[in-house]
């Protein structure tokens, strides 16, 4: 049993850690205390992992909506599933499975109605960035429409990848996971991963060839 | 795997990378979380409060009440089928003993209703007798009394009681 003065510690030493900076060291404790029911624990898992797993998630569905209902259920069902977590991998592989599972799940329903994009919804933090600069040069006042052209055809082209290929690069390409870390969340070998990465860049080469020939 | 060049895939990386800065709206994060905690401390109490309350009240009466009456309905369905079908009903009637037995079922009824008739006129006699002692003794006397205009749209003058002088 985990009594309420080791939950306080672990939630205090969780907070003195990620004002520092992240730490995956320190989860057992939350680990465990979430396992006994302590919400203010799993509080502290979720504020650590859910802008990733949001950020993994809406690169998978391209659409903030979905991506918000699926991290939802994610920590959810990551909170009941808790006892049968034995430790074995990190909590945030863990978690980060169920996620990717759940997606791949909702997006296999999905794929006979067609997907909406949302990046109204979203904030692009970009103007201003070296590469976009590169990629959309014109320094006219049609470059905010390039801009948001550009994460159009971004979107558009992950969406044409298998979800598979689609989770590689989010994870590789977008999120800088490594090959290991992203083979333990997809459960396959890291040449598996190296494989799929491949052929899913190769893919987006043919479908973003207009961006990448005029640079 | 010699297709892409190193050139074209330190390209194409970062312009995959440039999704990265597609990010939700400031703030979003902490409703997010605040949302799926308020999800599970309402799970948390439901579940304590079903493991809490007695295993009868989890019991719905309905359907229990609903096979009661199923049954019911069968049974007397299937007991109307049997005796509309059945081979022990009399085919032929005496007539005489069917007379016999009508007779001697009248007599009976006839001297039944003598008694409660009787007995009827009695209590009868007996209760009036006690309401006028009562209404007698009593300085409460029944009055019909009625409140305001039965006119309809005339209920507010019955509020306010005007005077004439």
């Amino acid at each position: 049993m985990v009594d309420n003065e080791t939950v306080d510690k672990a939630i205090a030493a969780s907070s003195l850690s990620s004002a520092a900076g992240f730490s995956e060291g320190d989860d057992t404790a939350l680990v465990q205390a979430s396992q006994q029911g302590h919400l203010a624990a799993f509080d502290q898992l979720i504020a650590r992992y859910h802008q990733r797993i949001y950020a993994t998630l809406y690169h998978m569905t391209s659409s903030h909506e979905d991506a918000d209902d699926l991290t939802q259920e994610s920590f959810i069902r990551a909170f009941k599933g808790l006892k049968r977590f034995k430790g074995d991998a990190s909590f945030y592989t863990w978690v980060y499975r169920i996620a990717v599972n759940l997606t791949i799940n909702f997006l296999k329903k999905r794929s006979r109605r067609s997907y909406h994009l949302s990046l109204n919804d979203m904030d692009l933090q970009i103007e201003h960035h070296p590469d976009l600069v590169m990629f959309v040069s014109e320094n006219t006042p049609r470059r905010d429409l390039r801009i948001q052209e550009l994460h159009q055809k971004l979107n558009e082209a992950m969406q044409k990848l298998s979800d598979t290929h689609r989770l590689t690069v989010t994870l590789h390409d977008i999120q800088g996971m490594s090959h290991e870390e992203i083979s333990g969340i997809m459960d396959c070998n890291v040449g598996t991963v190296r494989s799929r990465l491949f052929y899913a860049r190769r893919q987006l080469q043919g479908l973003l060839k207009d961006y990448l020939s005029h640079t | 795997m010699q297709d892409l060049n190193s050139k074209d895939q330190e390209k194409l990386r970062r312009l995959i990378a440039l999704k990265g800065y597609e990010v939700p709206p400031p703030g979003y994060g902490n409703l997010l979380a605040n949302r799926i905690i308020s999800h599970l401390e309402v799970e948390q109490i439901r579940s304590q409060q079903a493991a809490s309350s007695p295993w009868f009240k989890k019991f719905s009466l309905r359907p229990v009440l609903f096979a009661i009456q199923a049954m019911v309905m069968a049974s007397l369905f299937w007991f109307g089928w049997q005796s509309l079908g059945s081979k022990h009903l009399p085919q032929t009637v005496d007539r005489a003993a069917l007379v016999d037995r009508l007779e001697l079922g009248s007599a009976w009824l006839r001297s039944e209703a003598s008694t409660v008739r009787s007995q009827m006129n009695v209590h009868f006699h007996e209760v009036r007798g006690n309401l006028m002692g009562m209404m007698q003794a009593s300085s409460i006397q029944p009055t019909l009394w009625t409140q305001g205009s039965f006119r309809p749209g005339l209920s507010h003058l019955n509020s306010y009681p005007v005077l004439n002088h």
